[in-house]
Parts: structure tokens; C-alpha cells; sequence
């Protein structure tokens, strides 16, 4: 059987352009992966960023499927926390 | 460079955020964006936190606050995009500390128009900052790059409408350039490579296309020019070419980027010419010159037929310091001391004194119980030249410290007034 392919689309809402991949992924894929997918092609640090979705962090080890993410979603890929300060 | 014009009301929520917690590191997104016509004018239009977790000398923006920020932002609620980040140095004073420039590079990798945006609410001072990206070094945005708009008002001043016009403004579009390390607009992994066979095929065609004109008829504007590979931050750099063409020169343009690259957004210059003996040039303002320099020259005929020399690197002149042990973290008892010896190591050409001076105002405030001195001199403060590059600095702990972390701030500032912060960290534990 066919497992049928999905299109995501991820943006990135930093810096005066946003940037948009789309990006077609099997509801098995991982957020890793997808991320991992994702970085290669905005050329960003793999290890500083996450990919969000619905006001949540999406954890990498978790699937498209148990994410609750589905055909045609808008995710954002942003950095996963912000630190300022001196120690 | 680029210009910011921020909105007075974005300083007032940021003044207030910061005074509302005086003691503790606030944090927040900047949002903004860009207009077509102003291409490099950062407009920033709103200042935007949530959850934080604030400490005296720290503050953390977690996962759940940013990612409820990002679905704001995708859904439309917040209007803009991240366009940098704001936080407070409760009477630190303005810089960017290590782990600020860690921040600030997560989101300049994105792009490079994030600003960071430092508060000291006891001192009333603010600055923006931006990053080197090669160097790591902070770069303090001039005042009189900033601009203040008030409510109704046009954020772009036009003043700068008319300093740096975008290319398109001049002769045609720039030619292409995949900028490395930029966010590719609306270009999808999967239809990458489609983008890039055809952009290949198109350029082999071209270049086909060029290469029989140009057997045919030598009409091309013909460039000859020695590339510039290095300068002085700082200083004007003065741009030559000799351009010549049978058909004659309708004009000649410098392009370049304040980046190791010529980014989309690149400044122009029309270069001045001499019909006569074909000599063109321009000079780069010295207040560009903050940093590495991508350029390169194009020549359009009377024909309309042009011609581009390759991209070009001017490395500007930069310095390190160089700590020896490599370590800035110091780890002593009470009743000793330490050296540790500081080596300029000056980068393309750098020929400038360096004066570094210390803080050691910054915390704990009992910090009488430990004494920094630079060993020649025993002040507080040193030269360093290309005759007496290395210094050793003296930490000396008294028998009544108390254990801690004491935080040093040593300002390394040039006399060609580039300035680089260096952080130390001494922690005394008694045995």
C-alpha cells in the first residue's frame, strides 16, 4: 500500500523577509528529520533551532502523525530559547 | 551598514519593561520590517516579550514563549517579523557579553537585519548592536544611523532614501548572486535543485550567447582593475577602474555589501568617469568601512551592453586578543595571585594602539578584595602596539575575599575607534 505524501510548509519569520520551505514528508517522518531537512536548506545551525507548531515546541524525536500536524499546516522554525546576560 | 529607524513608542515600551524590573535582565522580540523602496532601512515598528525567566545577571526567553510569539506571528496577530531582540544590563553598561553574541548570531544566521537592542535602565542609555559574523565582534550601531519616528509619521527619513538608492534603482537589476549563508526567498528544498539545474543551463546558454557576440563584435565595455584585498577599518577606500569601450561609456557602478559577500541588498555607487582616458572611480564612505567588504564593478555602453568584473573581498583591518592560558575563566584562592598574559593579535593589516582598560566595578560590588593590574604599568588600563604586543595582566586576591564569581569587563578599544569587550570570570573558593 501507498503511503501518501504530505506538504508542509515552514516558514521562518525572522529578519525583514520571511523565508518559506515547503516540503513533502511521509506522516512516519520525525520533526528531526524534517528539521534536519529544513536547515539544510535555510543554511542554519541545526543544534539552535525548533520547529513550532501551534504555539508549541515540536519535540525532534516525535512523528508527523503523533504531532498532530497535517496536510497543508504552517510550521515556523525559530530558535528554541533566547539568552541574554553576563554568567 | 544598514540604517535602523525605530518608533519612539518601541524605546518607551523597552524603557518601561526594563524599569519595571531594575534589579533583573528583562527580554524581549523587536518586530519590523523592511519597505521596497528603502532597502536598507530596518524599520522597527514594535516591541513584543512574554514569559521570562529573569535573573540578576541573566534572562531567558524559554520554548513555550517563543513558540506562542511564532504562532502569533504566522497567524498574523503580530503584524512583522523578528527583526531582533531587546534586554537590559541594570547599570552593566552597553555591550554585548558573550552570551548575548551567541543569541544575537542564532538569529543573524537567519538574516543579516536583526538588530540587538541594549537597555540600561539605571544609566538611561540604549544603543543597537550588529555582528561580524566572521569575527564574533559586536559592532555598535552609530547614532546617526539610528532614526526616532513618532507616531504618523514617515519612518524613512528621506535623506536616506537618496544616500544609498537600491540597485534596481540605478541600471537594471544586479546580476544574481546565490548569497551563501542567506535565507533563500520562497525557494523550497524541493524545488531547489530544479531552481539550480536551470540556473545552470541558463548560465551555460549565456555564456554561449556572450562568447559568439563577443567573437562577432567586441562591443562589451572592457574592465581593467586591480582588486582591493585589504583596509583600514575606519578609513574611506577609494574604488579605480579603466573602462573602455568602443561604442562608449554610458556609465560605470560599483556594488558592494558590508558582508564577506555581495548580498541581494548591496549599496551602489555610479562611479565618476573620464571619457578621455577612461578612468573611473569612487570612494566607499569611511562609515561603511566597519567591516569585511564584497564588491564589484559593472560597466553598461551606450549600446546597453554590460559587462561585470568577478566579486571581490576587501578584508578590513580587525584585531584579536589572545589570552594566555587560552582560559577567561580563573579559578583562585583567597591570598594569591595569577597572571595570565594578553597578546594582540592584529588581523589584514590592523597597525592601530589598542588601549584596554578594566572593570571590575561590575559584580559583586565588594570587589576591593580582588586587584587587576597590567604588570608594566600597574594601572588599571594598558597599550598594546605591533612594538609591545603582549601584556601580562595581575589578579591579585586578598586574604579577606570571599568566595564567588567576580565578573571583569576588559574594553579593548582601538585609537582608529574599533572596540572589541572581553569578559573574565574569576572565581575565588577558599580550600
Amino acid at each position: 500500500m501507498m503511503v501518501k505524501e504530505m506538504r508542509l510548509y515552514v516558514e521562518v519569520p525572522i529578519g525583514p523577509t520571511t523565508g518559506l520551505a515547503e516540503i513533502d514528508v511521509l506522516p512516519s517522518h520525525t520533526f528531526g528529520e524534517v528539521k534536519q531537512q529544513v536547515c539544510a536548506s535555510f543554511d542554519v545551525d541545526l543544534a539552535t533551532v525548533a520547529l513550532m507548531y501551534g504555539g508549541m515546541m515540536l519535540d525532534d524525536s516525535m512523528t508527523v502523525t503523533q504531532g498532530g500536524v497535517s496536510e497543508g499546516s504552517r510550521l515556523a522554525l525559530m530558535p528554541y530559547n533566547i539568552i541574554g546576560g553576563i554568567y | 551598514m544598514f540604517y535602523v529607524s525605530v518608533s519612539k513608542e518601541v524605546l518607551r515600551k523597552v524603557e518601561q519593561h526594563a524599569k519595571s524590573r531594575p534589579e533583573e535582565e528583562v527580554l524581549g522580540f523587536l518586530i519590523g520590517r523592511m519597505e521596497d523602496q528603502a532597502p536598507n532601512v530596518l524599520i522597527v515598528e514594535d516591541a513584543i516579550s512574554g514569559e521570562t525567566i529573569s535573573e540578576r545577571y541573566r534572562v531567558t526567553m524559554p520554548k513555550e514563549t517563543i513558540a506562542k510569539i511564532a504562532d502569533d506571528i504566522i497567524t498574523g496577530r503580530i503584524k512583522g517579523n523578528v527583526v531582533g531582540w531587546y534586554h537590559s544590563h541594570p547599570g552593566l553598561g552597553l555591550f554585548l557579553s558573550d552570551y548575548d553574541i551567541a543569541t544575537q548570531a542564532k538569529l543573524q544566521q537567519f538574516s543579516p537585519y536583526i538588530v540587538a537592542l541594549v537597555i540600561d535602565p539605571k544609566r538611561d542609555e540604549v544603543s543597537f548592536f550588529t555582528l561580524n559574523m566572521r569575527t564574533k565582534a559586536s559592532i555598535p550601531i552609530r547614532d546617526d544611523n539610528v532614526h526616532i519616528f513618532s507616531p504618523g509619521e514617515d519612518p524613512i527619513p528621506s535623506e536616506w532614501l537618496t544616500r544609498a538608492p537600491p540597485p534596481s534603482m540605478i541600471e537594471g537589476p544586479p546580476p544574481i548572486v546565490p548569497p551563501e549563508g542567506r535565507i533563500p526567498e520562497k525557494a523550497p528544498k524541493t524545488q531547489f535543485y530544479i531552481i539550480i539545474v536551470s540556473l545552470i543551463a541558463a548560465l551555460i546558454i549565456t555564456s554561449l550567447f556572450t562568447g559568439l557576440y563577443f567573437l562577432r563584435s567586441p562591443a562589451i565595455p572592457a574592465i581593467s582593475h586591480s582588486p582591493i584585498t585589504s583596509s583600514m577599518y575606519g578609513r574611506p577606500i577609494e574604488v579605480n577602474a579603466t573602462v573602455t569601450d568602443k561604442d562608449g561609456i554610458k556609465s560605470v557602478i560599483l556594488y558592494f555589501s558590508v558582508s564577506s559577500y555581495i548580498s541581494t541588498i548591496s549599496k551602489s555607487k555610479i562611479m565618476d568617469y573620464n571619457i578621455t582616458d577612461g578612468f573611473a572611480n569612487t570612494t566607499i564612505e569611511k562609515e561603511y568601512v566597519t567591516g569585511d567588504i564584497a564588491y564589484y564593478i559593472k560597466a553598461i555602453d551606450k549600446e546597453n551592453f554590460e559587462n561585470s568584473t568577478e566579486q571581490y573581498l576587501i578584508r578590513v583591518s580587525d584585531f584579536d586578543l589572545v589570552f594566555d592560558p587560552e582560559t577567561k575563566t580563573i579559578e583562585t584562592q583567597p591570598r594569591s595571585s595569577k597572571s595570565i598574559s594578553i597578546a594582540l593579535n592584529p588581523l589584514y593589516g590592523f597597525d592601530t594602539n589598542v588601549e584596554i582598560s578594566l572593570y571590575h566595578r561590575i559584580w559583586p560590588l565588594d570587589y576591593d578584595s580582588i586587584v587587576l593590574t597590567f604588570q608594566s604599568t600597574g594601572e588599571n588600563s594598558t597599550n598594546l602596539s605591533s612594538e609591545t604586543p603582549v601584556e601580562t595582566l595581575n589578579i591579585e586576591v586578598k586574604d579577606d575575599c570571599e568566595d564567588g564569581e567576580y565578573v571583569f569587563i576588559a574594553r579593548a578599544h582601538a585609537s582608529n575607534g574599533l572596540e572589541h569587550y572581553y569578559e573574565f570570570l574569576i572565581i575565588v573558593r577558599k580550600e
